[in-house]
């Protein structure tokens, strides 16, 4: 690990002022990727702005959405009552993520600020049309997730919270890794009355994608014989020594035969 | 003198002449067996194979072996615990994979899958006891029973599985993409 400042903030405005007032500075949030990165030497920001004693970043609120605060855990979304009640997918797909070290450590905005490709939360924030609420905007997640490790946020910017509107149904199925039991294919499917949408995890060659041919056939008919005759190109799929990119392009159809199977 | 007197008295060595004599009990004694030990036995895997995704589910698994004379029985269950879920994970999971260059992909445990308690069922393991005639105990060896007999009897099981597609043979390790492919093939040439 190469040195850092490290600052512990205690308020937004002070953790936006020390980061801008970094030379190459970096947010924490839960440290689930940044810290191992800094351990292998892939990362050498010159300064750390830890976010964790932030106040009001780490709340759940449900009214005709469900707000979760940027500092929220793993673990808290998958044990609150009111998300469970609310959008229960969204409690299972947190319940789903690492082991329980990282559960209790992870947090969304961190997890949807890395944008790693074989994320959880991100699907999720696609598929239910989630806005990304920063210190600064609110973003739309169809605009927000703009590649591998990519997003919209601009240097310095802090997520605060995530809104996720409540849908009809919705369910998420995820074929892990064998070994890292990251997500090789997770299918976020979500239905909002007449439209579904329908997002990709772990699969795709720039991050998380929506799944058009996906969308179109149930919004025809929210049934997994609708997606009979569904096929994804592999062309713009990830290959590596667990999935090639037409087996991942198999998987997507099932996971979301699977997912429709659990919503409805 | 008693035996106890005499370790003790050994491993505590105020009163030694030391110039004489170091403290400390011990001995060393080789055996040479007038022949090798042959333990035998059985293995039956039962597995489920989802076609559409190639995942494998080992369901049941029953391991009966000779061993000759068993002295602890808790041991041997264990050892024969431990044998069979390594190969399990030879037959399912385990692969070092490199890349044209001769860099190691699996090198770490993010990509070098070792089973875990998920990936194995409930095993059922017995024992028969044929003494071995050429040592004094009856005993045979326990070591790698587990391991030898396990990664077979897995693949079978799969290829058993899947022999109505008109497959033959899989490959260890037959990871879930392999499953998938290894049925893909197979329905492209029926």
């Amino acid at each position: 690990m190469h040195d850092f400042n490290y600052h512990k903030a205690t308020n937004i405005d002070e953790a936006v002022k020390v980061h801008q007032g970094a030379e190459d500075g970096t947010y924490m949030a839960g440290g689930q990727t940044l810290l191992p990165t800094l351990k292998q030497r892939l990362a050498s920001p010159s300064d750390i702005v830890d976010i964790a004693g932030v106040q009001d970043l780490s709340s759940i609120d449900v009214s005709n959405e469900v707000s979760i605060g940027s500092m929220t855990t793993h673990a808290a979304v998958a044990s609150s009552s009111e998300v469970l009640s609310a959008i229960p997918a969204l409690a299972h797909l947190a319940e789903g993520i690492g082991d329980p070290q990282v559960r209790n450590r992870g947090t969304i905005g961190g997890s949807v600020a890395n944008n790693d490709p074989a994320a959880d939360y991100p699907a999720a924030c696609l598929a239910l049309n989630a806005t990304i609420k920063t210190n600064q905007r609110e973003i739309q997640a169809d605009d927000f997730f703009t590649g591998m490790f990519e997003t919209a946020l601009e240097e310095g910017e802090l997520i605060t919270s995530v809104n996720f509107p409540k849908p009809d149904t919705a369910a998420y199925m995820k074929f892990p890794n064998p070994a890292s039991r990251y997500a090789i294919v997770g299918v976020f499917v979500a239905k909002f009355g007449a439209e579904v949408r329908v997002a990709v995890t772990g699969a795709g060659d720039n991050g998380v994608f929506r799944a058009a041919e996906i969308e179109s056939a149930l919004a025809g008919s929210f049934s997994p014989s609708a997606l009979d005759n569904s096929t994804i190109s592999p062309d713009d799929l990830l290959s590596d020594i667990h999935a090639q990119s037409d087996y991942r392009a198999s998987l997507i159809v099932t996971m979301a035969k699977r997912a429709v199977a659990a919503a409805s | 003198m008693a035996f106890g007197e005499v370790a003790l008295t050994a491993y505590v060595p105020h009163n030694f002449p030391h110039d004489e004599l170091e403290p400390g009990l011990d001995e060393t004694a080789f055996y040479d067996p007038a022949n090798f030990t042959f333990p035998g036995g059985c293995h039956i895997c039962e597995v489920e194979v989802d076609p559409e995704t190639g995942v494998t589910e080992v369901t049941n698994f029953t391991a009966v072996d000779d061993i000759g004379r068993v002295i602890n029985p808790m041991i041997v269950e264990g050892q024969v615990h431990g044998g069979v879920a390594q190969g399990i994970g030879q037959a399912l999971l385990e692969g070092c994979s490199y890349d044209a260059d001769g860099q190691l992909l699996t090198g770490s445990y993010m990509d070098y899958t070792m089973p875990r308690a998920d990936n194995v069922p409930n095993f059922k393991v017995g024992t028969q006891s044929t003494l071995c005639t050429h040592n004094t105990l009856g005993v045979k060896g326990v070591g790698e029973v587990g391991a030898i007999g396990s990664p077979p009897a897995v693949i079978n099981a799969i290829v058993d599985a899947l022999s109505d597609m008109g497959v033959k043979d899989i490959s260890m390790p037959a990871t879930p993409s392999k499953v998938w492919q290894t049925i893909q093939n197979a329905k492209a040439s029926s």
